[in-house]
């Protein structure tokens, strides 16, 4: 048991080949350096896999950490990471699923799973409140999420039971699989559903009501929970936008600024989005507000298609990422339509985001003639046709015709078409890119460009230069807001709080309020220092992960179209962000990181940082 | 007597109120400690369903307890439980036909809804303010004596 409170102080470790689960402690030292989630998901892989290791090979983890607020009376804080190789981007990936399995993990005893090797047959890991088997599951093998769930359900005759599950699309090892967490949640990005169908892993069931968590200080923690309560329930975005609307408010708000991502990102302003802003999609769709464990913001919704197409569909609504990748992006403006596609991937098990931007990829390719309607599949592969988007989706899913090119992403795609689409092929180091643009702030130029998973609006946040606060025109002192914003995703995504109520703790450079909660939840000592660093450490040891894998400066580039072509029309025109622009501000993050100026950790900068027990030797 | 009852349609699931009472109460987070339980089995279409003591005025727990542990109060209206006559048996929580008492992880005596003096925990931080506190009769044994049924 650890001397911090808040943590169950071990892992469960499942070695697939043999059948083997273990427990294991995690030391205290350990969580005074990583805290915990995110820390410890890249310490764990960093440490246990070797250099090239295959991600869909036996060799590669797949691994899960809760964070220390996970499961405690701290408002939304419900997350469970996932982390491992990515199969898209060969890097390091983590993504990070809401819901209540967080929880439930902690209250069967267990911080995190490390899991190894690979299964002969198909299985699911079942753990029982601190006991846990592997269970036959050939009979679940090429059943969607929501049959799997169901039928683990009746197989355990345990109705509460939280599920992480793969669909088709991870079974086939579609590059972009997600996992998802019960019905509503996705582990979404980076092809971690892939390597659990590479491992012959259909899902993790848990169900914990044996152990009890503790807060280190009650009175401070008591004020600190009270403070955040009150402040959501205050706040009109949190206690009114997000639980009416969930995030689906961001579609005409980027649109009004001109940075919405529309046909491939040809253009940053869609002509329709008032037809898929959050009023119509409320309107035609929403129906229930539901929310993860101890989350007052509430922000999913049950959704129900009431009329035309589709009528009757019982679903998850779509949140605002896949608004923008199959609305706007695919030139759809349909909510009927994308709450279809949102549900096919979410049954397949698919990620939305880099799923809409390959179709968008593959509608442009159609639009410049690069690709006919008999290479694919006979689709008319149109931006705006929506009969086509779910045809294509449709192929995706079943890993069948055009769609096994597709699910290979849209870094691959282009590789092999070759014929000039590199200059549009939407992604960054493999991972196609989210909804908030990379030419309209240069805050998020240079963040794209560095975030260690790629194409991922959650390590550089777009929302400091959205309200305005900091100048999104300018590139003057981004290295330092990156720098900033950073430090304070990757403590979120240790402690784990969700993102939502990011902007209440700090989204920009560390505070007393994340020290506080850290230090009166679990009894650390810390001071902002110590904070500060334990940032930089695993945001370097994020790096060096991928470093060791073959990644440096020339990776942190962005899509061609992003350095070449201004925004040609709306509030943005003539924003881009021209490769010389991109590379000051890389200098400046480098050098003020300690990397080299090819972007790599200097050995000084490791040992400064204590990463040197696992990085041993210069890596370059 | 005074009993919670939740308002289902507007519950959101998220399960403050079972984290809130399991830590009021016992310094802990644990579902099993919490006396109100929102059974949510994540099928969309379902609506997430809470189970919290009804404050039985014929309450089948004190029924089944040796002890007189547990016994209704027409000065609190409510079932209230004394700690120190309890021998842990654990028969009241079997007895319970709504399932509403849980058995403590470390002691083994009953958990059981207290309505905290009057000013429920849960309540008070229920975002949906779908939890409300009220005073009225208990519509099942009304119908039990109306019709005779023993």
């Amino acid at each position: 048991m650890s001397k911090y409170s808040a943590y169950c102080g071990k892992l469960l470790r499942v070695n697939l080949t043999n059948s083997v689960i273990s427990e294991e402690n995690i030391e205290d030292e350990i969580l005074e350096k990583y805290i915990g989630c995110n820390g410890l998901g890249a310490y764990y892989l960093y440490k246990e896999t070797k250099k090239g290791v295959e991600p869909l090979g036996e060799d590669n983890k797949l691994i899960f950490f809760t964070g220390p607020l996970t499961g405690t009376i701290f408002p939304s804080a419900p997350k469970v990471g996932i982390f491992s190789k990515s199969p898209l981007t060969k890097g390091f990936m983590d993504s990070y699923a809401g819901g209540h399995l967080g929880a439930e993990l902690k209250f069967s005893g267990y911080d995190g799973l490390i899991i190894e090797g690979k299964s002969e047959k198909p299985v699911y890991l079942w753990i029982n409140d601190g006991c846990a088997e592997l269970r036959d599951a050939s009979d679940y093998w090429g059943k969607t999420t929501t049959a799997t769930r169901e039928a683990i359900k009746r197989d355990l005759n345990e109705p509460l039971v939280r599920i992480a599950a793969i669909g088709p699309s991870g079974e086939k090892l579609v590059s972009y699989s997600c996992i998802m967490v019960d019905g509503t949640h996705a582990a979404g990005r980076g092809g971690l559903g892939a390597i659990m169908g590479a491992k012959n892993l259909k899902a993790v069931a848990v169900k914990g009501t044996k152990n009890c968590i503790r807060i280190a200080h009650k009175e401070e923690t008591q004020k600190i929970v009270d403070d955040l309560f009150h402040e959501i329930r205050t706040n009109k975005v949190l206690n009114s936008g997000l639980p009416t609307y969930g995030t689906t408010g961001a579609t005409t708000a980027n649109n009004s600024t001109g940075i919405l991502g529309t046909r491939n990102w040809q253009t940053e302003t869609f002509e329709d989005a008032e037809k898929i802003s959050n009023v119509e999609l409320a309107d035609k769709l929403f129906e229930k507000t539901l929310s993860c464990f101890q989350c007052p913001v509430r922000c999913i919704h049950f959704c129900k298609i009431k009329d035309g197409k589709y009528s009757g569909l019982e679903t998850v609504k779509p949140q605002y990422e896949t608004v923008y990748s199959f609305g706007s992006l695919c030139g759809i403006s349909e909510p009927n339509v994308i709450a279809m596609a949102n549900h096919l991937c979410n049954e397949a098990g698919l990620d939305t985001i880099s799923v809409g931007v390959s179709i968008a990829f593959i509608m442009e390719c159609f639009e410049k003639g690069i690709l006919m309607e008999p290479d694919l599949n006979g689709i008319k592969a149109e931006f705006g046709n929506s009969d086509s988007l779910i045809s294509l989706l449709e192929k995706v899913a079943a890993n069948s015709g055009i769609g096994e090119f597709i699910g290979q992403g849209t870094k691959i795609m282009s590789e092999k078409l070759g014929q000039g689409t590199e200059k549009f092929a939407i992604h960054i180091k493999g991972l196609e890119l989210a909804g908030h643009s990379v030419r309209g702030y240069k805050g998020m130029s240079l963040g794209y460009a560095v975030s260690p998973r790629g194409g991922s609006h959650q390590d550089m946040r777009h929302l400091p230069e959205r309200s305005g606060q900091f100048d999104r025109r300018s590139i003057e002192g981004k290295e330092q807001l990156v720098h900033n914003v950073m430090a304070t995703t990757v403590i979120r995504d240790s402690f784990t709080y969700c993102a939502m109520v990011e902007d209440n703790i700090g989204r920009v450079g560390l505070t007393e309020k994340h020290l506080n909660i850290i230090n009166a939840i679990c009894g650390f000592n810390f001071d902002l220092a110590d904070l500060q660093k334990i940032s930089d450490r695993i945001i370097n040891l994020e790096r060096c992960f991928s470093v060791r894998e073959g990644m440096d400066r020339k990776d942190d580039i962005l899509p061609e179209r992003f350095m070449t072509e201004p925004i040609p029309e709306g509030p943005s025109e003539g924003m881009y962000t021209p490769k010389e622009e991109l590379d000051i501000m890389l200098d400046k993050y480098y050098q003020l990181r300690g990397w080299d100026a090819n972007g790599v950790p200097l050995f000084e900068t490791i040992k400064e940082l204590n990463l040197d027990d696992i990085i041993q030797v210069p890596l370059r | 007597m005074k009993r919670i009852i939740v308002d289902e349609n507007k519950c959101s699931g998220c399960r403050v109120c079972e984290a809130t009472c399991s830590y009021i109460h016992e310094d802990a987070i644990n579902p099993k400690l919490s006396r109100i339980s929102i059974i949510n089995t994540g099928v969309l279409e379902e609506t997430p369903k809470a189970v919290v003591c009804r404050q039985c005025e014929e309450p089948k727990c004190a029924d089944a307890c040796a002890t007189g542990a547990l016994s209704f109060s027409n000065t609190k209206q409510i079932v209230i439980f004394n700690e120190e006559l309890c021998v842990n048996c654990g028969l009241c929580a079997s007895a319970c036909p709504y399932g509403a008492i849980t058995l403590h992880i470390i002691k083994g005596s009953p958990v059981k809804c207290d309505l905290c003096d009057g000013d429920p925990s849960c309540i008070k931080n229920c975002t949906s303010k779908a939890i409300k506190l009220i005073d009225s009769s208990d519509e099942i044994e009304v119908r039990r004596k109306w019709f005779g049924i023993s």
